[in-house]
């Protein structure tokens, strides 16, 4: 286990601090606090959290003995690889990686690269430093950050207004086309910040490849190899170049000028780059006079030079200074861990604004700082306060100023993650890597001179490219079967459930190991996983759609099968009441009341169906559903 | 969706918004509205059927064309309608124009794809961070009467994600949402391998565990939980939800409408609206239309994909006698610049663009609006998308300038500043 980085007494100042900011404000409005949490809630809460997941019955009984040291608890869960499934998908929503990243890569290099940071702990800032200056080939193993962007390949204009969102929670999209009457942006400063990325290209064209473009023209001619040769020259072009010239044109068709008061500009107009706000960056420009007249065979060129101003944004967004960096990832963070955020949605705040509680902003954001953006220092943090370890509050209204926790039903994540755990058992977290055909092939043919990769093509020509990524990842899949209605199949990929017929229904692994996203009618997709095309955009409502998929359908074939790892362990217990006790533990993390004991007692009587329709109830119960 | 609480605040307001009608299927009546506006919001629908098209599809390749203009190769075809003219992608439906009427004069000042379909599903701009208006048809789900049935008001077909559209208004105002519609609304009925007798059994004691959980957490959260809940018992005891299987269809009719998951939608919709489903969002699959490069590339494929099954859905609707209830629109939140790029790609374009509008009333065979020769700016009868939206809410009996309270104290119209178009009735 990795030691912790922070001392004991530094964390208790920091979470006295928050407590502390956290109370002033309840005061001041006469809120009560609600109560503590209790152990076994504490333990469900942090689990899910953490980890993604419930607790199985033996975490639970291992976990009961350190109940004294909350901290270590919480220690043990972030240190755990269940910790990065969990995590990975928190920021793949906010970063958008998916499995496919556009018509031309893919993502698993980009996924790697996220779950990695994740796992090594990468600091914050360096992290978003890391995706913002990423400059190479997309599938190299060193250069996955660059999938940030290789993701947005051919949309320029939306891949930075994201960028903006997506880390400085400032909102410029509509200044993308016009200037924005509902916030000071003006189109302007929208090209003036995006200036920092001029230049800056995703390749994967053959354009300064004349030799592969040559033969790509006349020597290719039926679709197979068309596919091929594709897939080939994607995983040797496939880059990131240019570092920006801090130059741009306004475009052809820019509107402008909402607010007379200020300078106006033309279209085609030449600008340099400029940030929003914060300080000033300054770029080094070759050319010293640079010209403003617009001369049409200029039109679609770069202006400029490269000079590194990419580099130099990435250096100016991440930097301490930036008064936005900071104040966005802590009200993530907050957001993420106490079910609300302290300021406006994570995507969207004005600069000035500190939320409802001013103090505490101020103090997450010294936090962050003084841990310097290690993110699990900070989450320890969070999760050893008084205010993260309270109740859900009772009655009707939620917590306005974070005097309690707020109820949340469960992403669609934890509650496949939760229900995978029932079904096959809490081993289920180890990553599971599988690389795509196109760093397969970058593995193979990087460094090739563009005659051998004319080569290559041609001596795989015959190869349809399944089988091709079959021989390169040197991979048989071997599924043994197994007896009755369903077969539950241990595969080196993951757990599969699959019918007697042989058609494989369902991958019993974590939604971190599944395609980014679920495709299309996916348990995950029905609970409102995010579709990963822009930042942030998984949702908890409820549906018919969900509930009847669970009352119907998903927890029968799931967890009410022989095979099925809670049923097996309930049969195996004799008494009844040590039944009921184990099921509550192991599906809502807590022993049941005396009122619950008998009504369960009656509901199991029956042998044959007992335990099946207390896992159905106990599975489809709101509960079972919500995090409190 | 942390503003929930302030749901209790939202009361109807200034009359009624619709009064309520006097039978289960007739439309619904207004009482107070503007005299020029009376006609059109008698004209009724029963149902709308609101085509999405992700991503923004490029007027000058659809419905605008604009021959021999540099950067166009597209080809316009005639239609069925004299004098109406589509491009050379849409054979199928070039032959059901007659019922159509195209808008080219739409505009959009929302360039972002995001800030985009909030304004198209809305009606309204995204102004702050923590106000999110509800969808159009959320709308219709809270104040339209269901037809008669124990179907839900607002169904939103190939839902990828995001949110269910019931924005400031109650969760159970939402759509139910279908991600494949090839598989309809999956586990509607008792699982074969539980008796009912059982099932009965399940479901009382679940309601005992959830009573608890009820009464202690009275959180919004839990009320729209509820709501759905009780609604998916009501669907799973309803002989309506057979309606939600394509798998029931003929095979004739279910291959006139084509393969895939778009077509599927088309048959799915039509199913919903026989049922008396009133408002059903239907999303392209997973088709991407936002060709920033090569658009040349996928254009024809992914038109093809809805090219068919839209015609067929009109005809269907019409000839069995659907179409003259039924508004069927074909939306997407921007068009393409008319100017290709460096990448030959066409990038977001909010200055003009088309949609389609059918059914219901709707004067078929017509253009509505003109761009210029390039297709880069209209010159004649703008429309603004939310006037698209207040056409759709008139036509379903939802007066479109009266407002209902909502959160901040503030009173909200079905859409921003929508006037409904007139002229194409």
């Amino acid at each position: 286990m990795k030691s912790t980085r922070l001392s004991d007494n530094k964390i208790n100042k920091y979470v006295k601090a928050i407590d502390a900011a956290v109370d002033h404000k309840l005061r001041a409005k006469k809120i009560v606090r609600s109560k503590p949490l209790n152990d076994f809630a504490f333990l469900r809460r942090t689990h899910l959290d953490l980890i993604g997941r419930i607790p199985s019955l033996k975490e639970i009984d291992n976990f009961s003995k350190m109940t004294g040291n909350r901290g270590l608890i919480i220690d043990t869960l972030i240190n755990c690889e269940g910790y990065v499934s969990h995590q990975f998908n928190i920021w793949a929503d906010m970063l958008r990686a998916t499995s496919v990243l556009n018509g031309a890569f893919y993502g698993d290099n980009y996924i790697k690269f996220i779950k990695n940071a994740i796992r090594k702990n990468k600091p914050y800032d360096e992290f978003i430093h890391d995706i913002l200056s990423s400059k190479g080939f997309v599938y190299d193993p060193s250069n996955g950050g660059s999938g940030f962007m290789a993701r947005d390949k051919g949309m320029p204009l939306d891949h930075f207004s994201l960028t903006m969102q997506t880390f400085l929670s400032t909102n410029m999209a509509c200044a993308q086309c016009h200037d924005d009457p509902f916030s000071q942006w003006r189109q302007s400063d929208f090209f003036s910040a995006m200036a920092f990325n001029s230049g800056v290209v995703v390749t994967s064209d053959l354009l300064n490849f004349p030799k592969l473009r040559k033969f790509k023209n006349h020597d290719i001619t039926d679709r197979q190899t068309a596919i091929l040769a594709k897939a080939v020259f994607m995983a040797y072009i496939g880059s990131i170049d240019h570092h920006g010239t801090g130059l741009i044109r306004l475009p052809g068709d820019y509107i402008g000028d909402l607010y007379e008061n200020r300078q106006s500009y033309r279209s085609h107009q030449l600008l340099k780059a400029k940030v929003p706000f914060g300080h000033h960056v300054h770029l080094n420009y070759s050319n010293k006079n640079i010209t403003t007249e617009i001369k049409s065979k200029d039109m679609r060129r770069v202006p400029g030079v490269e000079n590194n101003s990419r580099v130099k944004f990435a250096d100016w967004l991440t930097s301490k200074s930036n008064p936005m960096f900071t104040k966005s990832i802590v009200n993530r963070l907050w957001n993420q861990y106490m079910g609300r955020p302290l300021i406006g949605p994570v995507t969207d705040f004005d600069q000035k604004d500190k939320g409802i509680n001013p103090r505490l902003t101020s103090v997450l954001i010294s936090i962050m700082k003084k841990v310097k953006y290690d993110i699990q220092d900070f989450t320890r943090i969070i999760m050893r306060t008084r205010t993260y370890q309270s109740a859900v509050l009772d009655g009707i209204y939620d917590s306005e100023y974070f005097s309690g926790m707020v109820l949340k039903r469960l992403s669609a994540e934890q509650l496949w993650d939760s229900l995978i755990t029932l079904v096959v058992g809490h081993d289920i977290d180890e990553d599971i890597h599988l690389p795509s055909i196109g760093s397969l092939l970058y593995n193979k043919v990087n460094g090739f001179s563009s005659q051998e990769i004319i080569n290559f093509i041609r001596a795989y020509r015959d190869l349809d490219i399944r089988d091709l990524k079959k021989k390169l990842n040197n991979e048989s899949s071997k599924l043994e079967p197994d007896g009755d209605k369903f077969n539950v199949i241990k595969h080196k990929n993951g757990t599969v459930l699959s019918r007697k017929m042989g058609k494989v229904v369902r991958l019993l692994r974590r939604s971190s190991n599944l395609p980014s996203p679920a495709p299309a009618g996916h348990f995950l997709k029905i609970f409102g996983q995010s579709d990963r095309t822009i930042p942030d955009n998984a949702n908890r409502e409820s549906s018919v759609t969900q509930i009847l998929g669970m009352l119907n359908g998903m927890v029968d074939e799931l967890l009410i099968i022989r095979f099925s790892f809670i049923h097996q362990e309930i049969s195996k217990i004799h008494s009844l009441s040590n039944r009921i006790d184990s099921l509550f533990l192991s599906m809502l993390t807590r022993l049941p009341t005396s009122t619950e004991r008998s009504f369960y007692q009656e509901l199991m009587k029956d042998n044959s169906t007992g335990i099946g329709d207390a896992i159905w109830v106990l599975a489809n119960s709101h509960e079972f559903l919500f995090r409190s | 969706m942390y503003s929930t609480n302030r749901k209790d605040f939202i009361r109807l307001t200034s009359g009624s918004l619709i009064a309520c009608s006097t039978s289960g299927a007739s439309l619904a009546v207004v009482r107070k509205t503007s005299d020029r506006y009376k006609n059109i919001i008698k004209a009724g629908a029963k149902s709308t059927i609101f085509i999405f098209i992700r991503g923004g599809i490029s007027h000058i390749d659809s419905f605008d064309v604009k021959d021999g203009i540099k950067d166009n190769p597209t080809r316009a075809i005639k239609t069925s309608a004299d004098g109406v003219r589509v491009s050379a992608f849409f054979p199928c439906l070039a032959q059901q124009m007659h019922h159509v009427a195209v808008i080219n004069s739409m505009v959009s000042d929302q360039g972002a794809h995001k800030q985009g379909q909030y304004l198209v599903s809305t009606g309204h701009r995204k102004r702050s961070a923590d106000l999110v208006h509800p969808n159009l048809g959320a709308w219709v789900s809270r104040f339209l009467p269901r037809l008669g049935n124990d179907l839900p008001n607002y169904v939103k077909i190939n839902h990828i994600s995001s949110s269910l559209g019931s924005g400031f208004f109650e969760g159970k105002y939402g759509a139910l949402p279908i991600g494949k519609p090839s598989m309809g609304l999956p586990y509607a009925r008792r699982s074969s391998y539980v008796l009912d007798s059982q099932y009965k059994r399940r479901l009382a004691f679940l309601s005992k565990m959830n009573d608890r959980f009820e009464f202690r957490n009275q959180h919004q959260v839990v009320k729209d939980h509820c709501d759905a809940h009780e609604n998916a018992l009501r669907l799973i005891e309803s002989d309506d939800v057979v309606a939600f299987d394509v798998n029931t269809e003929p095979m004739v009719s279910k291959e006139r409408y084509g393969k895939g998951e778009f077509a599927m939608g088309c048959l799915l919709a039509r199913r919903l609206v026989e049922k008396g489903v009133r408002f059903i969002e239907l999303g392209t699959a997973q088709a991407d239309w936002d060709h920033h490069s090569k658009i040349y590339n996928n254009f024809s494929d992914q038109c093809r994909e809805i090219d068919r099954p839209i015609a067929v859905l009109l005809d269907d609707l019409h000839q069995r006698g659907l179409l003259s209830t039924t508004q069927v629109v074909l939306a997407t939140e921007f068009g393409r610049s008319p100017r290709l790029n460096k990448n030959d790609g066409r990038d977001h374009y909010g200055q003009a663009f088309s949609t389609l509008i059918a059914g219901a009333g709707v004067q078929g065979g017509q253009c509505y609006g003109r761009t210029d020769r390039f297709g880069a700016g209209v010159i004649d009868n703008e429309v603004r998308l939310p006037d698209l939206n207040a056409t759709i809410a008139a036509q379903m009996g939802i007066d479109p300038f009266l407002s209902v309270d909502g959160p901040f104290q503030k009173k909200y119209k079905v859409t921003e500043r929508g006037k409904p178009i007139l002229k194409i009735f």
